[in-house]
């Protein structure tokens, strides 16, 4: 992975100092709230419903044992002994105290961690494929572009106050795990014809209250063009995309209003005379960023082991757990492994304290000290050799993270939800919770296959809820919780936004409404039918009559 | 006023002057819209420097080929978080090679003074009611830049070795 | 006597230092904040803006942010679903209350 030099050290550690006056600024009250909002903000800090939060950023989900034994450190020291990993591959932390974030900082900038831009309206936490670098299908890792778009955005000077927050995907697979169609900006790495890597590039996707697929701006940039090219597209937004109105100030509102082809042109034209500039990235730049996420020196193992065969025959869980929560790695011998962080009982994406140590401690052992955060709330830990897996699995059965769930109904995504957010209209968990408890049938989930259910507690969509085959979305009606069903959304390469089904129902409608959901998929699905390919087949309608039938 | 300028505090001599006034003799800030009601005029004016007043609202294009006659721009910050002439700034400087002063007037703030700076801002109307002794330390406190930008031209990675 | 919603509201902010919802609270002449809404103080609709410009003084003094009045029903629970949420916490168990597993289990 990356590691800092005495500039980026020295860079996150002045931003800590900066950060720690501005603080004492507020509580001499030399600045309003007004003008400290931006500031915390710009260091991942809200005012939450109950307390602040302070989201901490991890670069495109990238994280080493060290930095998760920190993690838990300032869990038990400064917070309630847990974290809440997002959708943003990052970790937020709901009880921080304002005259301790500082501390916090420095304790992160001491591990090579920072909060900056996880929040306000500047280029965000980057996100990226949880795969990269180890995905079998995977054409190009798109992590040193990651770690170099990064630096290049952060304190970009002229793009701290853009109209509002901006959010870039990466991925180098033909099969999109990072879900950049709903990105600001999406990143494809390329290789063209000529053999030259390059990057196909979407922009203006997104979620909130206006979903958008992204549109493709350019098919192939060469890659030195990266930095370039991405500035001048940002300058276009900066200097034209919308301020009178926050819900129409994100760019998929710019590009809707002007059209892909006018803002293409005037992004051509910006880069047209910046093309070429200093900021072209060289071989010699290019090289030293791939280096640090050159693979490890893996072993020459078998590509099976007897254990784990014998194994799966004779422990049925083993064999749904390998199915579910293992994936195929680019190198023989090994295996790419996810812990479920949906656990019933336990609020979707948290972590306890002594749980990230265990964590920690398993990926020293296990996985090379490397793991992975998911835009899908979960840790994913790149390489385990296969002989491994039985023994992990152990470990992770004695820590609850070992739920053979991923990619089922239950590994869903979930927003914080009226249970923290300032800005929620209904709680989300509880829904998780409910629906966890009640299809704990595992040969049901399995039966079930690849369902994506998401959950937002409002419009903002921070559950992601218009790209889950089925979304739930709450709702506020005269101070009391309701629930929308939407369905048919996906993030993956065929990206769609889900289509609400009828008037919303009640907290206590809401689960039993989608075990309908279910039942009806079931009764008219064909032999190996996934949900989402069967309700682009049938439609809306049986679901609907199914839902409404006795209103 | 005082105000900073070359990261120095110093007594203004530029004065703003509103639409309906009449022009004093000395250095004069005046809007766009005067500027292009009565530059015919303007133009031949000899008692004194002229600074034009720029609404975010207005691209750095839309000034480009009257850049010879104004000895400052002033861009406006109606609120601190309208981030859009960060962007004018930087044209101004890196495409139409404006070697003028260009000032942020309006929410100037402490804490946005740097980043004004590194995209060409050389000076600086601190809002009236904060401490210009405060905010001129903005400056002082970050010292690494990953990329390149009107004060610097190269990116992080072509220094760092 | 009716219990209509305008009758009984209570003043809440987050504390500045720590974040934490806070009540207003009133015992004679002073006023004062904590985090129990059982001991807020209910105003009736004749002293709601006399106590919201009081508590402006505090926003102003950098102790609490964020003020603004709740209705609540007469055994001062709020009447809507956030402000229940907000003066009795999380709905959830947090952290180590959700976690099935006892971490004392753990032998490192």
């Amino acid at each position: 992975m990356y590691q800092y030099d005495s500039f980026d050290r020295q860079l996150v550690s002045e931003r800590v100092e900066q950060f720690r006056d501005q603080v004492a600024r507020r509580l001499r009250g030399e600045l309003s709230e007004e003008e400290f909002l931006p500031l915390r903000l710009q260091n991942g800090i809200y005012l939450q419903l109950h307390a602040y939060m302070i989201r901490v950023a991890i670069p495109y989900g990238v994280l080493s044992s060290k930095q998760m034994r920190r993690l838990a450190y300032i869990a038990r020291t400064y917070d309630k002994g847990y974290g809440h990993f997002t959708t943003r591959q990052n970790i937020q932390y709901n009880w921080p105290k304002l005259e301790d974030l500082p501390d916090i900082l420095e304790s992160l900038a001491d591990v090579e961690m920072h909060a900056i831009q996880t929040s306000g309206n500047c280029i965000r936490n980057i996100s990226a494929d949880q795969l990269a670098g180890v995905a079998a299908d995977e054409v190009t890792d798109p992590r040193p572009y990651s770690e170099i778009l990064r630096q290049w955005s952060t304190f970009h000077p002229e793009f701290a106050h853009l109209p509002r927050k901006f959010k870039f995907a990466l991925t180098g697979s033909e099969d999109d795990r990072a879900a950049i169609a709903f990105h600001d900006i999406g990143y494809r790495v390329v290789v063209n014809d000529k053999g030259e890597e390059g990057f196909q590039i979407f922009v203006g996707g997104g979620m909130g209250r206006t979903p958008m697929i992204a549109k493709e701006i350019t098919p192939f940039i060469h890659r030195k063009h990266l930095l370039s090219y991405t500035e001048s597209m940002l300058r276009v937004y900066n200097g034209y995309g919308r301020r009178d109105n926050k819900y129409k100030a994100r760019i998929k509102i710019l590009i809707h209003e002007m059209g892909i082809e006018e803002y293409r042109q005037r992004v051509e034209e910006d880069f047209a005379r910046a093309k070429d500039g200093a900021m072209t990235l060289d071989d010699a730049e290019i090289d030293r960023m791939k280096a640090f996420f050159a693979p490890p020196a893996y072993e020459d193992l078998p590509a099976t082991d007897a254990n784990v065969d014998t194994l799966v025959a004779e422990n049925k869980r083993f064999g749904q757990w390998l199915d579910r929560n293992v994936e195929d790695h680019k190198q023989q011998g090994y295996s790419i492994v996810a812990l479920s962080l949906k656990t019933k009982g336990v609020a979707p994406g948290d972590v306890t304290a002594d749980q990230m140590d265990e964590i920690a401690r398993l990926a020293d052992e296990y996985s090379l000290g490397i793991m992975r955060t998911t835009h899908k709330q979960n840790i994913v830990f790149p390489d385990v050799r296969k002989k491994d897996l039985p023994a992990l699995w152990d470990e992770l059965k004695r820590i609850a993270l070992a739920e053979p769930n991923i990619e089922t109904i239950t590994d869903l995504i979930c927003c914080p939800g009226l249970d923290y957010c300032a800005l929620a209209n209904a709680r989300s968990i509880p829904v998780a919770l409910e629906l966890t408890e009640k299809l704990d049938d595992i040969d049901y989930l399995h039966d079930l296959g690849d369902l994506r259910l998401n959950i937002s507690g409002c419009i903002n969509a921070c559950g992601h809820h218009h790209a889950g085959n089925i979304g739930i979305l709450g709702v506020d009606k005269k101070g009391e919780e309701f629930y929308q069903i939407t369905l048919g959304g996906s993030s993956k390469s065929d990206a769609s936004v889900g289509k609400i089904v009828g008037p919303a129902f009640s907290a206590d409608e809401i689960v039993p409404a989608v075990e309908n959901v279910l039942e009806t998929y079931t009764e008219n699905r064909e032999e190996e039918e996934s949900f989402l390919d069967c309700y682009r087949r049938i439609g809306m309608a049986p679901f609907k009559e199914r839902l409404y039938a006795n209103n | 006023m005082r105000i900073i300028k070359g990261q120095e505090i110093v007594e203004d001599q530029w004065v703003h002057v509103e639409d309906e006034q009449p022009l004093p003799e000395g250095d004069v800030i005046i809007s766009l819209a005067r500027w292009q009601a009565e530059k015919d005029t303007l133009i031949g004016r000899n008692q004194g420097g002229l600074g034009v007043r720029v609404s975010p609202d207005y691209h750095a294009e839309d000034i480009a080929d009257d850049l010879e006659h104004f000895d400052v721009v002033a861009l406006d910050f109606p609120v601190f978080r309208d981030g859009r002439a960060y962007s004018t700034a930087r044209l101004l400087r890196d495409r139409y090679n404006y070697e003028g002063e260009i000032r942020a007037t309006g929410d100037v703030l402490r804490d946005q003074l740097f980043y004004m700076f590194r995209c060409g801002f050389d000076a600086f109307e601190v809002r009236a009611d904060r401490s210009i002794d405060d905010a001129i330390k903005a400056f002082s406190e970050m010292t690494v830049t990953y990329q390149p930008a009107t004060d610097e031209p190269l990116p992080l990675w072509r220094r760092r070795a | 006597m009716s219990d209509s919603e305008q009758d009984y509201q209570v003043i809440t902010a987050n504390r500045l230092k720590d974040g934490l919802i806070v009540y207003m609270t009133k015992d004679g002449g002073m006023t004062g904040w904590t985090e129990n809404i059982d001991y807020a103080h209910v105003a009736g609709a004749d002293e709601l803006e006399g106590l919201l410009a009081t508590a402006q003084k505090d926003e102003a003094r950098n102790i609490v942010v964020g003020i603004y009045p709740v209705e609540i029903a007469g055994n001062k629970v709020p009447l809507t679903a956030r402000e229940r949420i907000r003066a009795s916490g999380p709905s959830i168990r947090m952290g180590d209350d959700a976690v099935p597993f006892n971490s004392s289990d753990f032998s490192i």
